[in-house]
């Protein structure tokens, strides 16, 4: 299972909206709330997008638990 | 009795929460079965008047048919305008037509699945043929199929938004 901690790292990064970061990573914003809410999994590409509009690596946005 | 009017700022409203993709997904879904509707009343019609009998039919019915797509394509085209400026006079934050890579994956697993109910319509349509029921028959079944897949599809993609994922 993969889960994220992007709705801290957006806290972190002063309250960035969902909005901000859809355009930041060039997704729509329905994606960042499926991908937030952990109803989507992105691909690597997207998923490496993210961590770099952050600033940190990318084991610090998703981590991923064998079930 | 059941006919609801909106205001312009209740579309308006409903271009604010729902995606272009989303709308135009809705609306696209209900011009297939209103044109699939106008088809089966007219084939009907045509039917009973005796007038697909003969070779004469199968001229009749490929008109028929051309005449329908020539309305579709422009149906979705109209619909497709109107759709955009919903969504922008809405303010709606996705550009219309704009596609991220989950609405492609959206796209492609509803296409896929649409694929699967237009052969099946195909294959319908050849049983029918083998068992005598005649060309129009097996027309009927192959546009059956199409619309099956058409509305299938709209309703896979429907279902995908509402839970997120593909």
């Amino acid at each position: 299972m993969i889960s994220n901690n992007i709705r801290r790292l957006r806290f972190d990064a002063g309250e960035m909206t969902q909005k901000d970061l859809a355009e930041k990573v060039g997704a729509s914003r329905q994606t960042i709330v499926a991908i937030e809410a952990g109803k989507y999994a992105p691909s690597l590409q997207l998923a490496f997008e993210i961590a770099v509009a952050f600033g940190v690596p990318i084991q610090d946005v998703f981590s991923f638990e064998p079930s | 009795m059941f006919a609801k009017t909106y205001s312009t700022s209740q579309i308006v409203d409903i271009g604010r929460i729902m995606t272009f993709l989303e709308i135009n997904n809705i609306v696209q879904t209900l011009r297939a079965l209103v044109f699939a509707a106008i088809y089966v009343v007219w084939a009907r019609g045509v039917s009973s008047a005796g007038r697909f009998d003969g070779p004469e039919g199968l001229v009749l019915l490929g008109k028929g048919i051309l005449v329908l797509i020539g309305a579709t394509v422009v149906a979705g085209i109209v619909l497709h305008v109107i759709g955009m400026i919903v969504t922008i006079v809405a303010g709606q934050e996705s550009k219309p037509g704009e596609m991220d890579e989950r609405d492609r994956l959206i796209d492609q697993k509803s296409f896929e699945h649409g694929i699967t109910c237009c052969g099946l319509g195909l294959l319908a349509a050849v049983i029918a043929l083998w068992y005598g029921w005649g060309a129009i028959w097996g027309f009927h079944l192959i546009l059956a199929g199409f619309t099956a897949a058409d509305v299938l599809a709209s309703a896979l993609k429907f279902r995908a938004y509402l839970r997120g994922s593909p």
